[in-house]
């Protein structure tokens, strides 16, 4: 099948808009705080993560070592009450 | 490799690819932006395997093609919630506005394009680097990272299509 396509050959180029660096480096920068914001967001989730992770532990091991004997503060004969 | 140099040094290449695409000014300039933001985030890991042109082709091509599909998607959704679709579809397929039309062909390029407009993503592609850009197989092939014989084949299948879309319009 033979077609005509001849006419888009004959497309005349056009010249880049004026003004179209300025807008380019408007978004780059757009798009690097847009970077920054993503950034600190994750080292700010990772922190509390880390935070509330600490905490749980710490609370864990204090119950854990007042778990195994819950009493045996009373009967340290190392207290004054014995000597 | 600087931004400001590229840019300088492609930039109406750039413009012209993405107005072969979108057919429009506006729309041109976005994908224009897009594709210079890309450029300079990915110059880094930029390896040297192709020429700094064909980069840059690849990206245009890509940029305007993501941008059509988005650009379908919105409109679907549209259409779809304005339950308007089959009058919605007609009228986005006659919009052809590209500047670079002379008067006296404008008549045949708003049909060609609207007929390019239907054809599969790397068939619209593989024309309008053929038959606009005036490359050769082997340049195409290089863009496109595919085979010489790859390429000739979806331009068998590109000049079928598009003749008959054509056909049914009535041009030939």
């Amino acid at each position: 099948m033979n077609i005509d396509l001849q006419p888009l050959a004959q497309l005349q180029q056009q010249a880049a808009p004026d003004g179209l660096y300025p807008k380019i480096m408007e978004r780059l920068q757009q798009k690097k705080t847009q970077q920054e914001q993503l950034q600190q967001s994750i080292y700010s989730i990772v922190c509390i993560g880390l935070l509330a992770f600490s905490l749980f532990y710490t609370a864990n091991n204090l119950y854990a070592s007042t778990a195994d004997a819950p009493y045996s503060n009373l009967f340290q004969t190392s207290s004054s009450l014995y000597k | 490799m600087d931004v400001a140099e590229l840019f300088n040094q492609y930039k109406v290449m750039v413009y012209n690819l993405a107005l072969h695409y979108v057919q429009n000014r506006e729309e041109a300039e976005e994908i224009c932006q897009d594709v210079f933001v890309s450029v300079h985030f990915a110059k880094d890991n930029f390896r040297n395997e192709a020429s700094i042109k064909t980069w840059i082709y690849r990206i245009t091509i890509n940029k305007s093609l993501d941008y059509l599909k988005a650009k379908k998607t919105k409109k679907r959704w549209a259409a779809i919630l304005s339950l308007d679709f089959f009058q919605d579809h007609a009228i986005a397929s006659k919009e052809v506005q590209h500047p670079g039309m002379v008067l006296e062909q404008k008549e045949a390029l708003q049909l060609i394009f609207n007929c390019l407009n239907q054809l599969p993503d790397h068939q619209k592609t593989i024309i309008i680097l053929s038959k606009i850009e005036q490359k050769t197989i082997k340049e195409i092939a290089d863009i496109l990272n595919l085979s010489t014989k790859s390429v000739e084949s979806h331009m068998h299948r590109a000049k079928k299509n598009l003749g008959q879309l054509l056909q049914q319009e009535g041009r030939i």
